[in-house]
């Protein structure tokens, strides 16, 4: 959560790196919109790429391997796809390149010197861990560039700058209450604080090799064979980054953090678009699509349509990430469990590792708390969300909803909330999570969502006796039809003990699901290996949920 | 009443102003940071505020964001010790002046302690992010880290406790794969790995022996459980509990029959002479199911520091039975007089409980009071006395609902208890609203805390450990 105060420019500054963390924070916050992420990633490997350019040409120009330069944007592009690499690693570099571009237009070396030990501090302070890349670059310069003697004034100015590297984050330590060697690698360039940022390392090492070794590689003077290295240069980066970028990306992980930003957007037909296309199979995307299924009306219908993985992929069991919990609390949101939603969104938050805060946790907590009537709360997380960008105009909106029943009452969402959240206090239970559902509709016997999930438990559950049970409270919610899987389940336990052939169901079935569940039952009967067949014809049907998903 | 300077016909109320945060009337230490405040509500264009007072001069400040000058503040309250000051507070809206009517701010003769050392945590439920224990000089804002758990990552530190507001006797738990008890006499710290085959948990509530010579500490085992309802949030259940008696010198635990039984036994404290403990004690239920059946009395155990024995019997000094209500957090004055304890409806964890309030025991002639003076219809959880037992600070969550803030009230020697203040901020308003920390634990100190952050760095990631034992 980026906030536009002084105050939080200051305790984000105020540590080794802060200033990198800030610009992170800052163009991050553009991350609500997936293109606006993609063109601000784009833009900041294109800029890295154009300041190492500008230097490594300083070094050595040699146009044959410019197709090199490159490779460190290409290689942060990699590291990006971990989404871990946090960005204000590569603001880091930048501003490191930046001081170099800034120390090549002192002509006069005295000054030029004395402004290196200057900076050496301040960027470490400001930049953080990436600090070494300047004053190694700034070295190089002195003898590729300045063209200056190794004297022993340029010794002087090696050995004082690599104190100043050795001490900058000795002396941080005095200060700041951080591991050394976070202090050394740059505090906020990894979400995960116990695991060092090899990956920008790598990245910094490259810089610095890049032109130092082309100026070993011979100048190349027919067009000829120009043209063909950086032709051959060009296809082995395109073939090697193509595969390195396709192997570093974690499809499964980007396909379950696509569901969960629809989910958070509310954008429901997406999920259903994205789970046509590739039905998901891990709990988290499973429960997102199922969600999106009941906020379109169509889950007792169509569940079984998709992959399901039990009831862990209807109510996701709690984990302590900061992902997971985002997504099951907007389950438990939707179905009026308010208390739990609040519950899960607060925990997901305080899991972000790097200890940041988040402006659409703040945004649903705000809610929560607004639907609990607790607006003294629900007003701190309003006020500060009116110091973000993407999020002021909406809580200057709702600040007018505090105190006012009615307003909140008429609500399209809060209200209906309000509504069905539960009116006894009890205590939450993980391992009754049926139960809970039962209780939250007898609250409500409106809640047609929470009678789905209920019946939708029992039946990934496997309790046909549970389901039996609790069909019947849904006569009252206005069903134009029994549905799809209620029809399956119920047709199943009524051709235990009668023969639908001969004897009608005392429900309303649909003849095509009778003749489904014989050509089923012939099948499994008349098949030893029955399975691939049945996941063919029958794959949507609740009887193979029933028999073969585990 | 006087007029506010610089302000021209203002328009005179018979109401007090409403400020943030609420000092009207408020009884204040002569050393307390200035009391800086915002006039609430809409549409104001200006303030004006005169401090004045019988010696010392006055202060006189405007403009929307005033502040007072610290040299002048502490000249004035340094002056009327033992006495009062008048604030007249004009506010300018639709370009007229209104004033309101004076309040006074009592300042007590008797001292506060240096400063105060507290948890920063988010009120959350079993996750926690960036907390830490961190001192505040009570003279000024000054706020210092003293340990964040970004020192040893992934860490969480709680349930810090001095002896007497000593600094130089204190006990820290940290707990995570490096976790340890830390406990620190004269500046020498000691890495205990708390853990017996005998004993139910890690030590947990701490409480040091005047002597400085024992710790008695709670061993609980506990399970954490959320409500559904909307106006609760979390509880935190006894499944066990025991009291035990650590000597540092020794690293010995003394434990006795009567401290382990099938109940529960908890919060320990030590009184003013040492010779007695007092503690929580509830009958075992069956847990959940009677979670809200769990109601804890207040009890003593004789203790005889020269042999760090236990007496034969246990006393029952407040039964539930008869009120049927919950006690917690036992806290002895050191002056001997008192016992403050948090009463909510049941349970062992009232931070989560809007009913828990404050009240005062008195140990000469047995009488009860609640603390009408400082409670609110929110929560009013953990307190500490000051050193000098003139003053108390408690964590209260009147201001907002949800996250934490700390009061500090004064209980002169005739037992009357002053209104309590909000501890005070350079931006009070701004301050508080912002920050998404709740306060935790406060405890007094009479000096700065001087723990050694490089010794505590290093003795916690060695894994070298104390291992405490059983005193046979």
């Amino acid at each position: 959560m980026f906030l536009y105060t002084s105050d939080y420019f200051i305790d984000r500054i105020s540590h080794p790196g802060g200033l990198s963390d800030y610009l992170g924070n800052f163009f991050i916050q553009f991350y609500i919109y997936s293109w606006a992420g993609a063109l601000i990633l784009s833009s900041l490997l294109v800029l890295l790429q154009i300041m190492f350019v500008w230097i490594a040409n300083r070094m050595n120009k040699n146009p044959a391997c410019y197709p090199l330069s490159l490779l460190p944007a290409i290689a942060y592009w990699i590291l990006f796809c971990d989404e871990n690499y946090m960005l204000s690693g590569l603001i880091s570099l930048l501003l490191n390149l930046f001081a170099v571009i800034l120390s090549i237009k002192i002509s006069i070396r005295s000054i030029r010197l004395i402004s290196c030990f200057v900076a050496i501090p301040i960027l470490y302070f400001f930049s953080g861990g990436c600090f070494w890349v300047f004053v190694i670059f700034v070295i190089l310069l002195e003898i590729y560039y300045w063209r200056e003697r190794m004297d022993s004034r340029w010794w002087m100015f090696v050995l004082t700058s690599f104190l100043l590297i050795v001490f900058s984050p000795l002396i941080a330590k005095c200060f700041y209450q951080y591991p050394l060697e976070r202090l050394w690698w740059g505090i906020g360039f990894y979400r995960f604080p116990t695991i060092p940022p090899y990956g920008q390392f790598f990245v910094c090492l490259l810089l610095i090799l890049i032109p130092v070794s082309t100026r070993f590689f011979p100048l190349l003077s027919s067009m000829k064979k120009y043209t063909l290295a950086i032709i051959l240069q060009l296809f082995l980066i395109l073939i090697t980054g193509t595969y390195l970028i396709n192997t570093a990306a974690n499809w499964d992980k980007e396909e379950v953090m696509g569901y969960i930003h629809s989910v958070q957007m509310q954008q429901w037909d997406r999920i259903l678009v994205m789970a046509d296309e590739k039905n998901p199979t891990s709990p988290i995307s499973v429960s997102c699509l199922n969600l999106a299924l009941a906020k379109k009306s169509v889950l007792a219908d169509k569940m079984f349509s998709y992959y399901q993985n039990g009831v862990e992929g209807l109510l996701p069991t709690f984990e302590r990430d900061f992902t997971s919990p985002l997504s099951t609390g907007e389950i438990y949101y939707h179905l009026g469990m308010i208390n739990t939603a609040q519950r899960f969104v607060f925990e997901a938050m305080e899991a972000i590792p790097d200890y940041q805060k988040s402006a659409y946790c703040f945004k649903r907590l705000a809610e929560t708390n607004i639907i609990n009537g607790q607006y003294k709360v629900a007003g701190k997380y309003l006020k500060m969300l009116k110091q973000t960008l993407f999020y002021r105009s909406w809580a200057m909106e709702v600040l007018a909803f505090l105190n006012d029943e009615e307003k909140i009452n008429k609500h399209p969402d809060w209200g209906e909330l309000k509504r069905m959240r539960f009116k006894q206090d009890f205590l939450f239970s993980a391992n009754e999570r049926d139960v809970m559902l039962g209780l939250l509709f007898q609250n409500n016997k409106s809640n047609r969502m929470a009678f789905e999930y209920l019946i939708a438990y029992t039946l990934l559950d496997k309790n046909l006796e549970h389901f039996y049970r609790y069909y019947p409270l849904g006569r009252y919610l206005g069903y134009n039809h029994i549905p799809k899987s209620y029809q399956e389940a119920l047709l199943f336990m009524w051709c235990q003990n009668h023969n639908p052939l001969r004897e009608r169901t005392p429900w309303s079935i649909n003849p095509k699901i009778i003749e489904r569940l014989q050509g089923y039952a012939q099948i499994c009967i008349q098949q030893k290996n029955s399975e691939p067949l049945l996941r063919n014809d029958f794959g949507d049907t609740y009887w193979y949920y029933l028999h073969f998903r585990k | 009443m006087v007029s506010c300077e610089h302000v021209t016909s203002p328009l005179f109320t018979n109401t007090y102003p409403s400020i943030y945060p609420d000092y009207v009337g408020v009884t204040i230490p002569a050393t307390i940071a200035p009391l800086n405040f915002t006039m609430l509500g809409d549409g104001i264009e200006s303030i004006d505020v005169v401090v004045k007072a019988n010696e010392g001069g006055e202060l006189h400040e405007s403009g929307i964001d005033f502040s007072f000058s610290p040299k002048e503040w502490r000249k004035i309250l340094e002056s009327n010790r033992g006495d009062s000051i008048m604030v007249t507070v004009c506010v300018k809206k639709e370009k007229k002046w209104i004033q309101y009517r004076d309040f006074p701010l009592y300042i007590s003769k008797d001292s506060i302690d240096y400063g105060l050392v507290y948890r920063l945590v988010a009120p959350g439920y079993e996750v926690y992010s960036k907390m830490g224990i961190y001192q505040r000089e009570l003279r000024s804002y000054t706020q210092k880290t003293l340990f964040e758990n970004t020192l040893i990552t992934g860490s969480c530190v709680n349930c810090h406790s001095f002896k007497k507001a000593s600094p130089d006797y204190s006990s820290l738990h940290v707990r995570g794969e490096k976790g340890a008890t830390i406990i620190t006499i004269n500046g020498v710290p000691e890495f205990l790995d708390t853990r017996t085959e005998s004993t139910l948990s890690n030590f947990v509530y701490p409480y040091w022996h005047p002597s400085g010579k024992y710790i008695a500490y709670s061993v609980n085992n506990t399970r954490q459980a959320f409500h559904m309802g909307k106006d609760e949030r979390v509880e935190v259940i006894d499944m066990a509990s025991d009291i035990i008696v650590y000597q540092p010198n020794t690293k010995r635990i003394l434990t006795n029959s009567l401290l382990a039984t099938k109940s529960f036994e908890t919060f320990p404290a030590f009184s003013a002479d040492g010779r007695t403990l007092f503690f929580c004690s509830a009958d075992q239920k069956a847990i959940p199911e009677e979670y809200k059946e769990v109601k804890y009395s207040l009890c003593s155990i004789a203790f005889d520091p020269e042999k760090g024995t236990f007496g034969d019997h246990i006393d029952t000094l407040i039964s539930t039975k008869s009120m049927n209500k919950s006690i917690s957090f036992p806290r002895p004055s050191y002056d001997g007089k008192y016992l403050m304890f948090t009463l909510s409806d049941y349970g062992n964890f009232p931070i989560w409980h809007k009913e828990a309030d404050l009240w005062l025991f008195n140990l000469t002639n047995k009488s009860l009071k609640r603390l009408d003076e400082v409670n609110s219809n929110d929560t009013e959880s953990y307190h500490s006395w000051s050193s000098n037992s003139r003053w108390f600070v408690f964590s209260s969550r009147r201001d907002g609902g949800l996250y934490t803030r700390l009061y500090i009230a004064s209980i002169n020697e005739d037992g009357f208890v002053g209104k309590p203040f909000l501890l005070p901020q350079k931006e009070p308003l701004t301050y508080y609203d912002e920050s998404v920390y709740s306060y935790n634990v406060p405890e007094f100190v009479s000096s700065p805390v001087k723990w050694n952050l490089r010794e505590m760095e290093n003795g916690l990631t060695s894994n070298k450990r104390t291992h405490v034992t059983i005193q046979k």
